[in-house]
């Protein structure tokens, strides 16, 4: 860095372009030149009038002898609580777009740096894509500090870390690991930390590049990275030995290593009574398989296996289908992609539409279809009995892998019936099992099968009698109830 | 990548096995069997066939029956098939109503072809068609079902559980006493009460009063594959007591010249045989169903009386069945089954005259343990007061 004041000024604004929202002030403090520098876009007018013109102007009415060193003087007495010393162009730059102020003096090669962010979040809202009906309500806003502090909130121990780093050539995108030392596996940790750090891109704006970039072997279709904007299930996690990845602007943080039953847990499962909770985690793998398996079987029965069908059924669905001009498995696929169109279209439109899409969905798709002898009823049925059990998941990463896989059992089923569903299912249940996140089994507990953790997997047993921590995260500090920490 | 690429070669070397769509399909639920100039005459229900739309925009199903006949069984099926516009499906089938002929010379073949076919499935039940064609049996509409063939079913099944006197036999029963060893099977019969000729029409099943309807027979005796002989209701009793086949029996006896029923709700029902002798134990509880009679029910003794009646009448419904059975030289109950489980050896120097020589001359001894339980929700007789 330079020492002339005039100089780094003109670098600063070069670098830039001379962009619009840069912002300097001289000042003359006992002939010395002094100026601030800040991104108005991103800068706090008041807190820089507020900190920096109190601060300055005293030091200007002060007596002489005060000054000798006018640098030291500065920076022991700016009244704001984040100040640094930094001494080269990058990190002023860093600092400038993170909304930091710059202070320089002419003489010296380093300038002093106050935060003067202004504003730019929104404040702690509810959570709105993972509700609970009674449980913490806060979620995870696209400040990082905030983030962190909803976590550290909850969990107030100080063997819990949170290690920063820089992702993104371009965005110097903030990443912070967070984990419970003396839970937390360290060859995880290590393990992540080497794999964040190989990572060349130029630009983080959300944490699913972070959750793409570190798994990018999608065979299963299976997401195995819980993304979740609740800092409670966040701070379970943390207690559960997962590691955290909070990411800068990004109001979802990653837990991880996941597993399969993971998907099957809500916060709400731990604020309810244990018999029901473990109630609806069954009803939610039941819904799972039923939003896989339904079409295909329906395909399979009706066009190879009738033998497996009750006669008056049988007989029900042939009169039903009598006026149907297309193959099942057409039939079928009309009305599964019509329903992925309709939930679709149900994502992106503006939410001032939402009538006319549930009129066109219900009517057309439903009574109109049937009515016009396109679709026969039964199919809608089992479609919508299929669609509805997909919808009790809330990570829009097993909705669609719940789809993928509904389509595939569709076609299975359409080439070889009952046969080609047994088949396809084995060859899912042993992708499943050849996944392995952060070196955990993705089917822990079920396989390898551990009766420990079991108790908090299919069902959720009373609090006092889950003893252990998930023992397929971490081997030490295993016990959450009794002597252990 | 090279293993991935396989999966689709895969599907492109099969064609698609065994891919029929619902509604290419003739869902056939019946099959009767006649015998016509020598030919076979097939009669199916399909059940998919017509649908009748009612006001509300509802279907709902309504059978139709072709007939076809041949020389052999496939023959008669084919020809069939030729009025038919579907492909003809036999998973589906709910009855096989066999014509009293057929039972009586060609029942092995219509077997035969059933067993070997590879649709059908072997959980329908086999019933005889008494003084009718068995074609017309499957014809008779009923308001209570959609289909003939699904009204007979559930008859037989029905029945069965709250009647004494007919037996249900399905495919699998019927081929497996055919089959074995020292027993012979028994098929339940149905007849047309009515013209058979209006049981077809559709206001037969608008009638309140149906004018044509099924009404379940007598048991019809095989002696190996040829019908020997009808049962008349008593016998069809004793036949299921000694089969085991009771659930509900009502045992009806005279008493003080009026008439008292009792209701058997637990039977259970041993066999032994050992030289020319057969031990029946019948342990079995009931209950009081009807008394007509004016008799005191608080007192033990009529009670003791009532149950004596009862035994004796069981008794006379067992030696009823055996009578029939060895009157017609046929062993029904397994008497001969029993002795080539236990002792093989010697069935086989018996098995050639057991039917005809040893059977007949079996001594049969009953004992029955009857525990009257309990007498309805009322003691005596309702009294009328003047």
């Amino acid at each position: 860095m330079d020492q002339e004041l005039d100089k780094i000024i003109n670098h600063i604004k070069t670098i830039n372009g001379n962009s619009t929202d840069i912002n300097v002030r001289y000042f003359n403090i006992h002939n010395q030149k002094v100026a601030f520098m800040f991104l108005e876009s991103v800068a706090n007018d008041d807190k820089i009038s507020n900190f920096l013109g109190k601060s300055l102007s005293i030091s200007v009415r002060s007596k002489k002898n005060l000054f000798e060193d006018l640098f030291n003087h500065i920076n022991n007495t700016i009244p704001n609580s984040k100040v640094k010393i930094i001494n080269n162009y990058d990190d002023i730059f860093y600092h400038l777009a993170s909304g930091f102020t710059c202070v320089f003096i002419d003489g010296y090669n380093k300038a002093i740096t106050l935060e003067t962010k202004a504003l730019l979040d929104r404040s702690i809202t509810e959570a709105t894509s993972e509700p609970v009906l009674k449980g913490p309500k806060d979620c995870f806003i696209e400040n990082i500090l905030a983030n962190m502090g909803l976590i550290r909130k909850r969990i107030k121990d100080p063997n819990l870390y949170f290690e920063e780093t820089k992702v993104g050539r371009r965005t110097k995108t903030k990443v912070v690991i967070g984990y419970i030392k003396d839970i937390a596996d360290e060859e995880k940790v290590n393990l992540l930390k080497q794999k964040l750090e190989k990572i060349n891109i130029d630009g983080i704006i959300d944490s699913n590049y972070i959750k793409e970039l570190l798994c990018n072997n999608q065979k299963s279709f299976l997401p195995r990275v819980i993304s979740t904007e609740r800092p409670d299930l966040t701070a379970m996690g943390l207690l559960d030995g997962k590691i955290a990845i909070i990411v800068e602007n990004t109001p979802y943080v990653l837990l991880l290593p996941t597993v399969f039953v993971d998907f099957f847990k809500s916060p709400e499962d731990y604020y309810t009574k244990p018999f029901n909770a473990s109630f609806t985690r069954i009803l939610r793998y039941i819904a799972f398989f039923i939003a896989i398996l339904v079409p295909a079987f329906y395909i399979a029965v009706t066009t190879f296996n009738m033998e497996i069908v009750p006669s008056s059924l049988l007989i029900s669905f042939s009169i039903q289908r009598e006026s149907v001009p297309f193959p099942t498995i057409i039939e079928v696929l009309i009305l599964v992609i019509s329903y992925e169109i309709l939930r679709e279209a149900d994502t992106r439109k503006p939410q001032i539409m939402g009538a006319s899409i549930s009129i066109v969905g219900a009517l057309i798709l439903g009574e109109a279809a049937v009515s016009a002898g396109i679709i026969s009823p039964i199919v809608v049925i089992v479609i919508s009995i299929s669609a509805v059990s997909g919808m009790g998941f809330n990570d829009p990463d097993i909705t669609n892998a719940i789809r993928t896989w509904r389509i595939l059992f569709m076609l299975a089923a359409c080439l070889f019936g009952i046969v080609g569903i047994v088949i396809l299912f084995i060859i899912f249940i042993t992708k499943l099992n050849s996944i392995e996140v952060l070196g955990t089994p993705y089917l822990a507990p079920l396989s390898p099968f551990s009766l420990k953790d079991f108790k908090n997997s299919l069902t959720r047993f009373p609090q006092q009698k889950i003893k252990t921590r998930p023992t397929y995260f971490n081997k030490k500090n295993i016990n959450r109830i009794g002597s252990d920490k | 990548m090279k293993k991935l690429l396989i999966i689709p070669l895969i599907f492109l070397l099969t064609g698609c096995w065994n891919y029929r769509e619902l509604n290419q399909l003739a869902i056939t639920t019946g099959i009767a069997v006649d015998k016509e100039n020598d030919n076979y005459k097939i009669t199916i229900m399909i059940a998919n066939s017509k649908k009748s739309s009612s006001s509300d925009g509802s279907i709902t199903p309504s059978a139709a029956v072709y007939d076809g006949t041949g020389q052999t069984i496939y023959e008669a099926f084919k020809d069939t098939s030729l009025s038919v516009s579907k492909q003809i499906y036999l998973s589906h089938i709910d009855v096989l109503v066999l014509s009293e002929e057929i039972a009586k010379n060609n029942l092995t073949d219509v077997i035969d072809f059933l067993f070997r076919y590879p649709q059908t499935r072997n959980n329908f039940y086999l019933v005889l068609a008494k003084d009718k064609k068995a074609s017309d049996i499957l014809k008779v509409t009923t308001p209570i079902e959609t289909f003939p063939s699904q009204n007979l079913a559930k008859n037989l099944e029905i029945t069965d559980k709250l009647q004494g006197f007919t037996y249900t036999v399905d495919f699998t029963d019927f081929t497996k006493s055919l089959v074995s060893e020292g027993i012979n099977p028994i098929l339940p019969s149905v007849t047309i009460i009515g013209n058979s000729e209006e049981g077809n029409k559709e206001e037969n099943v608008q009638q309140n009063e149906p004018s044509t309807y099924l009404k379940l027979d007598m048991l019809g005796l095989f002696k190996k594959d040829k019908f020997v002989a009808w049962s008349n209701p008593n016998q069809s009793k004793g036949i299921n007591i000694i089969n085991n086949k009771i659930y509900i029996l009502g045992v009806i006896i005279n008493y003080q010249n009026e008439k008292i029923v009792t209701e058997i709700t637990e039977m259970k029902t041993d066999f032994k045989v050992e030289n020319n002798k057969v031990k029946i134990t019948i342990d079995t509880t009931g209950a009081i169903q009807e008394v007509n009679a004016n008799v005191d029910l608080y007192n033990l003794k009529t009670i003791e009386e009532i149950q004596n009646s009862d035994v004796e009448k069981i008794k006379e419904y067992v030696n009823d069945a055996i009578n029939l059975a060895k009157d017609n030289k046929t062993d029904i109950f397994g008497f001969g089954n029993y002795v080539y489980k236990n002792n093989p050896k010697k069935w086989n120097e018996i098995k050639d005259k057991w039917d005809d020589e040893i059977f007949p001359s079996l001594e049969v001894e009953i004992e029955v343990n009857l525990k009257l339980q309990a007498k309805g929700s009322i003691n005596n007789i309702v009294e009328v007061r003047e």
